[in-house]
């Protein structure tokens, strides 16, 4: 199998976005958008046939926090706010004091976002890291967020199997307080102490300050975006860890070299064991097609 | 100047029967009864009868009915704003298929390489520089005369600034023009030299042509102004750049949104002078309570920086992000919280947060009417 993610949000194909334009506009139904959202779907299995975590290209998520509104009780959904250094907006959600798991949607939630091409098909388990949750969050602590989080991974976990992936801007574009990390640990701890793998996706940021950090949790793997890091910031490597090389650009149109892939990987296999491919950030950020050119390039080489 | 002068801020949402139309798709009973509807409310019932005997045709119109109905649908926003009662009026970008996909049609250099997400299920199609950029034509003119023959108002045009042009494309000619082993540096030299080109040779021009035919408002767009914080002194240069004397004869506005503001600050004070209103979003971020607390009024904070410096402030009083109409008393007190920090109603301009493209006319036009007439209930308890 292809040691490759297919990390992030991915892109629609064409028909996909202009039947939503449409039908935002009243020129089609609700039936024909689930159509092209089915054959997207099967567009996406197909990609990644060959790969051993398969993801559903988290095509429903409007952003990475937003299916949260929807299961966790009394959730507002705010304003717009810029993601990072993208032009891609998020919403920012606003939490009831209490948080609270709406009773009897979790199955159908499930279903809706973490789709699987067949019952064993293991998945690639996208979430909001707790620090990306907190950022675009308001009227709520990093401290209960975890716990949330807890609960909503118990129960996607007793429907998917797959490894859990952690997606995590913020780590590397601000200072983590002490307190923070504290929490970050004990949440990592509690989650993979049933012996599921847990990989932690840094991107849009320098690695250098929190790398020592990210070892130190209990997890099976971390990602760094090749784009913004040289290779040389590798010193050294934990080699129980594992390795997802953001080292295509989903930022940008040009499609690499294949060469250019390679040079970056043949230096990094000279420090670390096991090392898994991936965008530098969410495929998103490409139209449909470059996306699965990119995807395909590292997809051969996984 | 008019005390709290109001104007829209650029995109109105497009007719079915105008988007079906260019499209080649056929029109329906349904896309008829509404040209009829805003022609009568506009009162426009005598001019639209040519362009009800085109729609009737249904489908398959030439080139020359396809140009009567873009400025039919031009004619009916401009005046949809007359009737809200703005100050500076505008036609919705009903001639331009977006604030992007129009200019970068308009220069050489560009290849469209599909559609990329930008919030919820909206999208844009987003292009390669695959070459060097190069004006194929002033894409603003014809814009401009046809929308002040359409009104005897001040006619403002919002003008896609260099940098969201370059920062919402992809670079495939600068990055293989530019030697630098490390590639994040590479990739950041590539992108400035995209950029002054594009001030240079593609913004300044077209800036320059639109005053030599009289416009008299021209408002730059960067939405994407502040998406790069280690690149927001380059955009400040890009617009010096594209303004370059032209200042002299024009007012300036410079529209930012949905941004981190706090990131221009260091680096206002070399527009002042150059640039006169800046306008920034400012409902999309406040509570939907009457008041002018600045507990209520949240999503206005910045004005304690922002009043510091020399600029018309112009003001976002309305979320075009929702179809709630803000009653007149919010935005009344928006105004009003605004003015308590500002102290001069001149010194204050009043608009929606951004274009209104994303609602139907019907909510656009009701959310631009409270805004005109909050505008005089403003006016009036401050003794004007």
């Amino acid at each position: 199998m292809k040691k490759v993610f297919l990390n992030g949000i991915y892109p629609y194909d064409e028909d996909l976005v202009l039947k939503l334009i449409d039908f935002e506009k009243g020129r089609t139904t609700y039936e024909k958008v689930q159509e092209e959202f089915k054959r997207n779907y099967d567009l996406l299995w197909e990609l990644q046939k060959d790969v051993e975590y398969k993801s559903d290209g988290l095509l429903k998520w409007l952003d990475l926090l937003r299916p949260f509104s929807e299961i966790i009780e009394n959730t507002k959904v705010l304003g717009l706010k810029r993601y990072f250094e993208t032009n891609f907006f998020y919403r920012t959600l606003f939490f009831d004091k209490k948080l609270k798991i709406k009773e009897n949607k979790m199955d159908e939630w499930i279903e809706n976002y973490f789709k699987i091409p067949d019952e064993n098909s293991k998945r690639i388990i996208i979430l909001p890291s707790p620090l990306l949750f907190f950022e675009f969050s308001e009227n709520i602590k990093l401290k209960n967020i975890c716990e949330i989080m807890e609960e909503i991974i118990e129960a996607i976990l007793s429907k998917r199997k797959g490894i859990l992936f952690f997606e995590d801007p913020v780590i590397v574009r601000r200072d983590i307080l002490k307190e923070e990390k504290e929490i970050l640990k004990k949440f990592y701890k509690k989650i993979s102490s049933k012996g599921r793998q847990i990989i932690v996706q840094t991107y849009f940021g320098k690695i250098d300050k929190v790398i020592d950090f990210l070892f130190s949790l209990d997890i099976k793997g971390i990602g760094i975006d090749f784009i913004r890091n040289g290779v040389e910031k590798i010193k050294k490597w934990d080699n129980d860890k594992i390795l997802v090389a953001g080292c295509i650009d989903c930022e940008n149109s040009y499609i690499e070299g294949k060469e250019e892939i390679e040079k970056i990987l043949n230096r990094l296999r000279e420090k670390v064991q096991e090392i898994y491919l991936s965008g530098n950030c969410d495929f998103v950020f490409l139209p449909r097609k470059i996306a699965d050119e990119k995807f395909k390039l590292i997809k051969n080489l996984g | 100047m008019k005390p709290f002068l109001t104007h829209e801020i650029g995109s109105l949402a497009k007719p079915n029967w105008r988007i079906k139309a260019i499209r080649n798709e056929k029109l329906d009973e349904e896309d008829i009864k509404e040209a009829i509807k805003w022609a009568e409310f506009l009162n426009l019932k005598e001019e639209s009868e040519k362009l009800i005997s085109i729609l009737n045709k249904r489908i398959n119109f030439t080139k020359e009915e396809k140009k009567e109905i873009i400025d039919f649908s031009s004619l009916f926003a401009t005046k949809l704003l007359e009737k809200a009662g703005l100050d500076l009026v505008y036609d919705g970008e009903q001639r331009r298929s977006e604030m992007y996909e129009y200019p970068v049609k308009n220069i050489e250099g560009f290849e469209f390489k599909g559609y990329v997400k930008s919030f919820d299920n909206k999208f844009f199609k987003k292009a390669a520089c695959i070459n060097l950029p190069k004006l194929k034509n002033f894409y603003h003119v014809e814009e401009f005369k046809t929308i002040s023959s359409f009104t005897s108002k001040p006619v403002k045009i919002p003008i896609t600034g260099a940098y969201t042009i370059m920062d919402f494309s992809f670079d495939e000619y600068y990055i293989k023009n530019i030697y630098e082993e490390n590639f994040y540096k590479r990739k950041k030299l590539a992108r400035e030299k995209f950029l002054y080109d594009l001030a240079e040779k593609i913004i300044y021009p077209n800036l320059k042509k639109l005053k030599e035919e009289g416009a008299k408002f021209l408002q730059i767009d960067e939405p994407a102004a502040t998406s790069k914080p280690d690149e927001v002194e380059i955009f400040i240069n890009s617009l010096l750049k594209s303004i370059k004397e032209i200042h002299k004869d024009v007012f300036f506005i410079i529209h930012i949104c949905f941004s981190d503001y706090k990131l221009l600050f260091p680096f206002l004070e070399k527009i002042q002078g150059s640039i006169k209103e800046i306008h920034f979003e400012y409902a999309n971020r406040d509570t939907k309570e009457i008041g002018r607390s600045k507990e209520k009024r949240t999503g206005y904070k910045i004005l304690d920086e922002l009043k510091n410096f020399d600029f018309i402030i112009g003001l976002g009083v309305v979320d075009v992000h929702t179809d709630f109409v803000e009653p007149k008393e919010l935005i009344r007190d928006r105004i009003l919280y605004a003015y308590e920090k500002i102290k001069d109603p001149y010194k204050i301009f009043v608009a929606p947060d951004c274009g209104l493209r994303t609602r139907k006319w019907e909510i656009a036009y009701e959310k631009l009417k409270n805004m005109v007439e909050a505008k005089e209930i403003a006016l009036k308890e401050i003794g004007f």
